[in-house]
Parts: structure tokens; C-alpha cells; sequence
């Protein structure tokens, strides 16, 4: 068997990752702490939250760096659905609870190595939970304090705080460097798309439309429009903006030529300026009487935007349904 | 007692008063004058004085519009579209209208009463040329400043004070459009980010905003908000503004604020304050921040564009 990578999920960035690192749309770093045999560390280093080991099997075993996420695709269309404004203040949240944890952290390390090192005693386990209890309490009140923050990403504080709390006492109570498994019941607290924020695997995200991907009509650096057969019509994935809304437009006034609703796929869009919304609208307005513009998966902050500047409603924009 | 200047052209005046009775006792009085000529009339004040003088009019509280100035106010560039929307609504009726509007209250942070005075400024040139009615801004003397009362007689060409309407002598002779816009505003004490940026793309402008909004713990809408205000802005200065632009990002308490700088000028002291006809091309961006954000200050030279956007951590809008 050929040695190709036919792996599309496998991730492409430079790892460990480096300080700042911001290539991936989707990355949300974690601080992973490695250790030697002994459970001693060895020092910390940036990883991601979506990155795993995939299985080759096709390769002789061999493992690969996996995205969990899935594919380019995939991972843009899973960023769309969370929001990046959601994943910023994941992000956010994230390097204030390391800074924070970091020395209960490094005093756990040090328990955890007297624990399982030399014969099992039952007189550390009173240190250990004294660290551990600090530690707990430390969370609580971080949580508290951001609970607005927590809630808007969809991490509810309570099922977080017992998700971690069970968390930190199996990964002190496993003698291996692999970090425990998350407990898939608790998962089940968090709704899918943000299940990833916590490592957990989601389900496949669906677009509302079936695409084309191996030809996308226009693509540049920050956008590509594919066209989509079932409903017919485009997807939008990336950002639109002054840069790229002429070709927009173009794209749009080249589906008037096509006989029936045009329907627009718009589950994959990051970011769109009052000149896209404009180009939008332009294009329903150009419509024949019957025929409609018909948006798909159009994120919230846009149908808002389109509100603020007095565009909506039209007879011939129809909007099929938001995603939060 | 009537005004000092004919009702023909806009009259902006002022009212100095000392505590709830003199409040009541200078504009009831105003009230009811309108009342008896059958004038349309638009109260803006709070929700307090509001119940006060709804109280003290009994049955003809009904002949007259109350608003809550904390809530068409609360970003003073909503004021101006405000009472446009009034005047345009029932100056075709055959009678003159007149107003009563406290936009400046001691609440207001030292922000908010810069962008107030510059509010009170504006007024005398939105409506300088159109139909004529009368617009009464109560001061209160026992909870503002001094320097805020003198900045009153700035503003406003009639000061009124124990129910004697008198010319200021402080205001200006001729009313230069372009003065409120020219006001310095104080450098920040500490940027967190600085960003430069031009037509090669601002998506690093959008990713920088958003990461520092999360940073200073706000919630995923007023960061989305802020990302499409700022954006807008910048797309502005990419597009008039002579190519390029600033951006920078700082914190004040709660208080988050990107500033966009630019080599444009805009010459429309009033380019903030106009609500964008529906249909019309461009010229929404000043407009959707002001939307967006809870306050947007634009100051513009011949040398150059700032536009300070600014939004609270604890929003309830």
C-alpha cells in the first residue's frame, strides 16, 4: 500500500504550537504539562483542545495528529455554528483559568509523583486532598465570577463544575501520563456543537445544503463561495467584507440566470459587513415578483444587523432559519 | 411670559433650576403655554420628572409625549434623530412644537457629558434651517458643575432662570458648524493593542478586536457588535479616509474602547447623527455603531479622522 496521506483531518499546523500561535481559525489552546517516567515535569507546552491521535489503519497503525473536528471544511463550518466571538471568549477564558491554576497545578504534580511513587500509603491522602480541596475552591470561585461568560458559551457552571471536579480526582488517582477520559455521561450536559469546547468529540456538522467543494466559484484567503445542489443555490464559507463583496455580487447576479428560488447557505459565515448584507439584498431585489432569495443557517448577529439598518423585511428575502 | 425669540426659526434655550420645585415650576409653565396654542409637545427627561409632572398636569398629561431620556439617550447621538423624528412628524400641523429635553443629568460619566455638550452644540445646527419651534433644556444648578452651567450659556442662545427668558451673552455671534467636532479628546493612559491597517484587509483588524473584547470579559453579542462597528469604521477609512488607518484599544474600568484613526476629513458635523434613508448606498457606518456601541465620539481635522467607539462590559441592552 502506497504511503499517501489521504487523511483530511489530520492537522497541518507546526506543533507544539508556538506562543501567539493563530494560523488555525478553529485552535483553542491548552496548556499540557509533560512529564517524565517518575511523574516529574518536564515543562509546559501549548496544545490544542481539538488535537488527537487518529489511527491509520490503512498505514500499518501508524498514528496521525487528527483535527477532531474533521476537515478544513469542517472546521470552518463548526466555527461558523459556535460563532468565533464564542471562541474568543473560550479562548479568553482558558488563559485566565491557566495563569490562575498554574501553581495549584505544579502542587498537584508534586502530590500526585509522592503519591504513586514508592508503596501505596494511606497517610498522603489527607495532603492530597488538602491540594486538591485549595484547588477546587480556587475553580468555584473562578466559575462564579464568569458564570455570564460560561453561560454564553454554552457551558452551563454547574455540570462544569462537577465535570472538572471529577476530572482533577481521576487524573490524581491515575498513575499513567495519559490524561483521563472525560466521562461521556457528564458530556452530555453540553449541547453538541460546543461539546468541542471541552475536547469532547460532536457529531459531524451538517450544512443545510449539500456542496460542491471540489469547485468553489470564487475563493480567495478569507471566503469561498461553493455551489450547492440540493437546494440549489451558493454557500458562503469565511468572511465577507469590502474586499471580496464585488465577487459576491457576481456569484449572486449569476444565479438569476437559474429558474426558481435561489437559496443562499450561509452556515459557514464567519463575518459579514453592511456592504455584503447590501449585496444580499441587492440580489433579492433584482428577483422577478415569486421568485425568492431564501437564506439558510443566517448566524444571529447578521439577521440583527440587517434590522439596525432597516433592510428587512423585503418581499423577495426570505430568511429559512437561524442558528444561535 | 413668552419666549424672547418668534417662533419662525428652532430656539434653543436653556433653564437654570435648583432642585425638583424649581423644575416643575420652570417648565410647567412652558408646558401649558404650548398647551393653550395648541402646540404638539415631546418631553425628554427622566423617568422621575416624567411622574412629576404627569402628576402636576393631571388630566392633560395626555396632550403631551413623554419619553425617558435614559432610554432615547443613554448615547446622546440618539437625541438628535430623536426629536428630528418629531419635528418632521408634526411640523406640517400649522403649529409651532416645542420641546423639553435634559440630556444632561449629574449620572452621566465624564465621557457622556463631553459627547452632551457636544450634543447641546450640534442641536443649534441640525436645526438651524428648518421649521421654527421651541426646545427648553433644563440645567440643574445644585447637582452640575459650574463649568457645565457655563458651557450651557455656550450652547444655547437664550438662558432662562425664575421664569426670565434672557439672550446669553456667551453665545457665540456666529455659530461656526465645525466647532463641536474640534474638541481634543484626552489620550488614553494605557493602549493594550495597537494595529495598523489598509486595503490589503481588515480581518486582522476584526480578529484583534475581538480577541482583546473577550480578553476584557465581555459575552459573544457586544463582542460581534463591536467586531461590525469597528469594522465599518475602518472600512470607512479604507475607503475615504485616505487608504490606510489606525487602530488602537484600551480599557477603562469596565469600559472598552477602539479608536480608528485616518488621514480623511469629514466635513458633516452632522455625519453621526443622520438615520440613513432606506436604500441609500453607504454612509450607514457612523450610524450602525452609533447603534451598536453605547457611546461613539468622532472628532475630525484637516489633518485627520478619529472615531472612539466605546462600550460598557455590564451592558443590559
Amino acid at each position: 500500500m502506497a504511503l499517501i496521506d489521504d487523511h483530511a483531518d489530520r492537522c497541518v499546523y507546526p506543533r507544539p504550537f508556538p506562543d501567539g500561535f493563530d494560523a488555525c481559525p478553529a485552535y483553542q489552546a491548552t496548556t499540557f504539562v509533560a512529564a517524565d517516567s517518575r511523574n516529574k515535569p518536564l515543562g509546559t507546552w501549548h496544545t490544542c483542545r481539538h488535537l488527537g491521535t487518529g489511527n491509520d489503519l490503512e498505514n500499518r497503525g501508524r498514528f496521525y495528529p487528527r483535527c477532531a473536528l474533521g476537515d478544513q471544511q469542517q472546521r470552518m463550518q463548526w466555527l461558523a455554528q459556535v460563532s468565533p466571538a464564542k471562541l474568543d471568549v473560550v479562548r479568553a477564558l482558558q488563559a485566565e483559568f491557566d495563569q490562575l491554576s498554574q501553581p495549584h497545578r505544579q502542587r498537584l504534580f508534586d502530590a500526585r509523583a509522592r503519591l504513586h511513587s514508592g508503596p501505596a500509603s494511606a497517610a498522603r491522602e489527607p495532603e492530597l486532598e488538602r491540594v486538591i480541596n485549595g484547588f477546587l475552591t480556587t475553580i468555584d470561585r473562578f466559575l462564579d465570577e464568569n458564570a455570564e461568560r460560561f453561560r454564553d458559551v454554552g457551558l452551563p457552571a454547574e455540570p462544569l463544575r462537577q465535570l472538572i471536579k471529577e476530572w482533577v480526582w481521576a487524573w490524581v488517582r491515575t498513575p499513567e501520563l495519559a490524561t483521563p477520559r472525560l466521562n461521556e455521561e457528564r458530556l452530555d450536559a453540553f449541547k453538541s456543537p460546543v461539546r468541542a469546547f471541552l475536547g469532547a468529540p460532536g457529531r459531524p456538522i451538517e450544512a443545510p445544503a449539500r456542496r460542491l467543494w471540489d469547485r468553489p466559484l470564487y475563493a480567495d484567503t478569507i471566503l469561498q463561495i461553493v455551489p450547492t445542489l440540493d437546494p440549489p443555490g451558493l454557500a458562503m464559507v469565511g468572511d465577507i467584507d469590502r474586499s471580496n463583496v464585488a465577487a459576491v455580487a457576481n456569484a449572486l447576479a449569476r444565479m438569476r440566470g437559474h429558474a426558481g428560488d435561489i437559496h443562499l447557505d450561509l452556515s459557514g459565515l464567519l463575518f459579514c459587513d453592511l456592504g455584503g448584507l447590501q449585496a444580499i439584498v441587492r440580489a433579492a431585489q433584482a428577483l422577478n415578483a415569486g421568485r425568492r432569495l431564501v437564506l439558510h443557517g443566517i448566524p444571529r448577529q447578521l439577521e440583527r444587523a440587517l434590522e439596525i439598518v432597516d433592510w428587512a423585511p423585503l418581499p423577495n428575502l426570505m430568511i429559512a432559519g437561524a442558528v444561535a | 411670559m413668552s419666549g424672547v425669540v418668534p417662533v419662525e426659526q428652532f430656539s434653543h434655550e436653556a433653564l437654570l433650576y435648583a432642585g425638583m420645585d424649581e423644575f416643575l415650576d420652570g417648565t410647567l409653565p412652558f408646558i401649558r403655554e404650548g398647551m393653550a396654542a395648541s402646540e404638539p409637545i415631546l418631553v425628554v427627561v427622566s423617568a422621575r420628572k416624567i411622574a412629576a409632572l404627569t402628576a402636576r398636569l393631571g388630566a392633560d398629561a395626555g396632550r403631551v409625549h413623554f419619553k425617558d431620556m435614559v432610554e432615547v439617550g443613554a448615547n446622546p447621538a440618539h437625541i438628535i434623530p430623536a426629536w428630528k423624528e418629531f419635528v418632521d412628524a408634526y411640523a406640517g400641523g400649522g403649529h409651532p412644537l416645542r420641546g423639553i429635553g435634559e440630556p444632561i443629568y449629574p449620572e452621566r460619566s465624564p465621557v457622556e457629558l463631553v459627547e452632551c455638550q457636544r450634543h447641546e452644540a450640534l442641536l443649534n445646527v441640525a436645526f438651524d434651517d428648518g421649521p421654527g419651534w421651541r426646545l427648553l433644556c433644563p440645567y440643574d444648578t445644585t447637582a452640575l458643575s459650574p463649568d457645565v452651567i457655563e458651557e450651557a450659556h455656550r450652547s444655547h442662545p437664550v438662558v432662562a432662570r425664575d421664569h426670565t427668558y434672557a439672550r446669553s451673552g456667551l453665545y457665540p455671534e456666529v455659530v461656526t458648524a465645525g466647532a463641536p467636532f474640534t474638541a481634543p479628546l484626552p489620550e488614553p493612559r494605557g493602549v493594550r493593542s495597537t494595529l495598523a491597517f489598509n486595503r490589503a484587509g481588515l480581518r486582522p483588524v476584526r480578529r484583534l478586536v475581538s480577541t482583546e473584547a473577550a480578553r476584557a470579559g465581555f459575552t459573544s453579542r457586544p463582542i460581534a457588535d463591536m467586531v461590525l462597528a469597528v469594522n465599518e469604521i475602518a472600512a470607512n477609512s479604507v475607503q475615504h479616509g485616505g487608504g490606510s488607518g489606525t487602530l488602537r484599544i484600551w480599557r477603562e474600568g469596565d469600559v472598552l474602547t477602539c479608536e480608528i484613526r485616518d488621514s480623511g476629513h469629514l466635513d458633516d458635523p452632522l455625519a453621526d447623527r443622520r438615520r440613513p434613508a432606506p436604500g441609500e448606498d453607504g454612509g450607514r457606518g457612523l450610524w450602525l455603531a452609533n447603534q451598536l456601541c453605547d457611546l461613539v465620539q468622532v472628532r475630525s481635522f484637516t489633518t485627520g479622522t478619529t472615531v472612539r467607539l466605546h462600550m460598557h462590559r455590564d451592558r443590559t441592552r
